[in-house]
């Protein structure tokens, strides 16, 4: 029999350009549908919440809150998860809490001092410097300028993994930590693009 | 059957944010436009990826103005409409995704429209008495055509640009003349001190068997023109205007009375974000006695990209129960 207690929420990933990632999450289980194909995150998003839900019997009002990842990433990508997820949440009256994939890796790490790395295409990297546990600075560099741009800082990657996923949502979900569904954005991370070799 | 179709449309094309609710495809319960020209004007043109950003900053607050200012709840809709098809595609997916959710939350239909169809219908939004079949300019920024409108959905394009829509070409001469973004309004006010006949520039095609346009050869000859003379210290940029805009306005309506004239058809509707230029509406006007047919404009605030035009054809859409699935996707630049 189903707690009444244990939270529903869904939490959507559209920040990589080709995986339309969906899990929907009933106290600790969950259930996952994955769309590989690419750009075809408009096509598939909504298709993949109605289909989520059904599986699982439940109806949009059962849901608690839902969650979307806020990128760095593939900003036609997230651009398409916010504007689903912004109208669902004004729509359906539902809290809507964000993560950013840098903080999935402090998550894990507990970096004081580092370099957060994402990969953004075939050549570039999203990074995040990390100081003294503070991020320090953020931006877009080429992977080839990395090791002269930062030779002797700690790399960190972003590895998938649910489970921190799901303790940075629940975090949140603790502290009422919820986006403003009026004005909230994704992490485009404009500045900093850094390519040394062509700087004047 | 439910009397009254309460719809509400989504338009987020190019560089305005549009949320409107029609009731019976004819009443306008709310009409919301976010434009974004503060955003695109330093850059004398739109930048498409911060127009698609700017889309999805202001959605939902559009989306609320439009429900609040309608008087009518969510629940109150029979079904949600979205331009899907034309546009910048960056833009389109902001609009389309927010309809998507609004359909499946709310377990309403879904109906697709194409944005140009929506201009064709902001006249008959505005005129009831515009009937088919009728002749439509459809002029802008981003589009130039002459279209037979035979009835609802059938229509088809006698005439296109070859090269650049007049709107653009407004825009591209107000910036080379450094008058501001967006050019058509700029220009149409400083025209009206200028004098349209001081500079004889091109009538581009007016004179081919074809009802097809061309503007970019007008283009640099102002600008070209300008170059030789700016020195000139009798040169008033508003004749320059002036003239100018008279050469777009002259040939815009020749072609159109000659495909009226070879049609036989005594309706003309002229749409889109240049049809709110005055010269183009008073000259029009003028030719009305002169070859006896009826001129048709929207009203001004359905003459530039707005939500209300795609409410306009969804509603006929509802009738003919054409609606979409949940996997519906953009087509950028899908002809009419």
């Amino acid at each position: 029999m189903k707690m009444k207690e244990e939270l529903k929420y869904l939490v959507i990933d559209t920040s990589l350009e080709n995986i339309t990632n969906l899990n929907l999450f009933i106290g600790n289980k969950s259930t996952n549908i994955i769309y590989d194909e690419s750009r075809a995150h408009l096509k598939n998003l909504i298709l993949g919440i109605k289909e989520i839900l059904e599986r699982s019997n439940l109806k949009i009002s059962d849901l608690n809150f839902i969650s979307i990842n806020e990128g760095p990433g593939s900003w036609t990508g997230l651009r398409i998860g916010y504007a689903t997820l912004k109208v669902f949440a004004y729509i359906n009256k539902l809290p809507l809490i964000t993560y950013n994939n840098f903080e999935i890796i402090l998550h894990k790490n507990k970096i004081l001092n580092g370099l957060m790395l994402i990969k953004s295409s075939n050549v570039n990297y999203y990074f995040s410097l990390v100081n003294e546990g503070e991020v320090a600075q953020k931006g877009i560099i080429p992977e080839a300028e990395l090791l002269l741009k930062f030779p002797n800082l700690e790399k960190f990657y972003l590895e998938e993994d649910l489970k921190l996923i799901e303790e940075v949502i629940l975090q949140k979900f603790k502290n009422g930590n919820f986006a403003n569904i009026f004005d909230v954005e994704p992490d485009y991370i404009t500045e900093g693009l850094i390519i040394s070799k062509f700087e004047k | 059957m439910k009397k009254d179709v309460i719809i509400l449309a989504i338009e987020t094309s190019c560089d305005d944010t549009s949320v409107a609710v029609v009731r019976n495809g004819a009443e306008v319960l709310s009409n919301i436009v976010w434009n974004q020209n503060m955003t695109h004007e330093k850059f004398g043109g739109i930048v498409p990826e911060l127009g698609a950003r700017r889309h999805l900053k202001v959605i939902n607050y559009v989306i609320e103005e439009a429900i609040k200012s309608s008087g009518i709840e969510l629940k109150d809709l029979d079904a949600v409409a979205v331009n899907n098809q034309k546009g910048l595609i960056r833009s389109l997916v902001v609009g389309v995704a927010a309809a998507k959710t609004i359909s499946f939350s709310l377990n309403i239909p879904l109906i697709s429209v194409h944005h140009i169809e929506g201009h064709i219908y902001s006249n008959i939004l505005s005129h009831p008495e515009l009937k088919f079949p009728h002749l439509c300019l459809t002029v802008s920024g981003g589009h130039n055509l002459l279209v037979l409108v035979n009835t609802h959905f059938s229509y088809e394009i006698i005439g296109n640009t070859l090269d650049d829509a007049c709107g653009e070409v407004f825009d591209k001469v107000a910036r080379f003349l450094n008058l501001g973004f967006p050019g058509g309004p700029i220009i149409d006010k400083l025209s009206k001190e200028g004098d349209s006949k001081k500079f004889k520039f091109s009538r581009p095609m007016l004179d081919q068997d074809n009802f097809n346009f061309s503007f970019s050869g007008l283009k640099t000859e102002i600008t070209r023109f300008y170059e030789k003379n700016k020195n000139n210290s009798d040169l008033k940029i508003v004749d320059v205007a002036a003239s100018f805009q008279q050469a777009v306005v002259d040939t815009l309506i020749g072609k159109t009375i000659k495909a009226a004239k070879k049609f036989n058809l005594t309706q003309i509707s002229v749409v889109g974000g240049v049809s709110a230029n005055s010269k183009l509406r008073e000259d029009f006007k003028n030719y009305e006695n002169k070859f006896g047919f009826k001129v048709f404009f929207p009203e001004m605030g359905y003459t530039t990209d707005n939500a209300a035009m795609i409410g306009a054809v969804a509603y006929y859409k509802f009738l003919n129960q054409s609606f979409e699935d949940l996997n519906l996707d953009v087509f950028p630049n899908r002809p009419l």
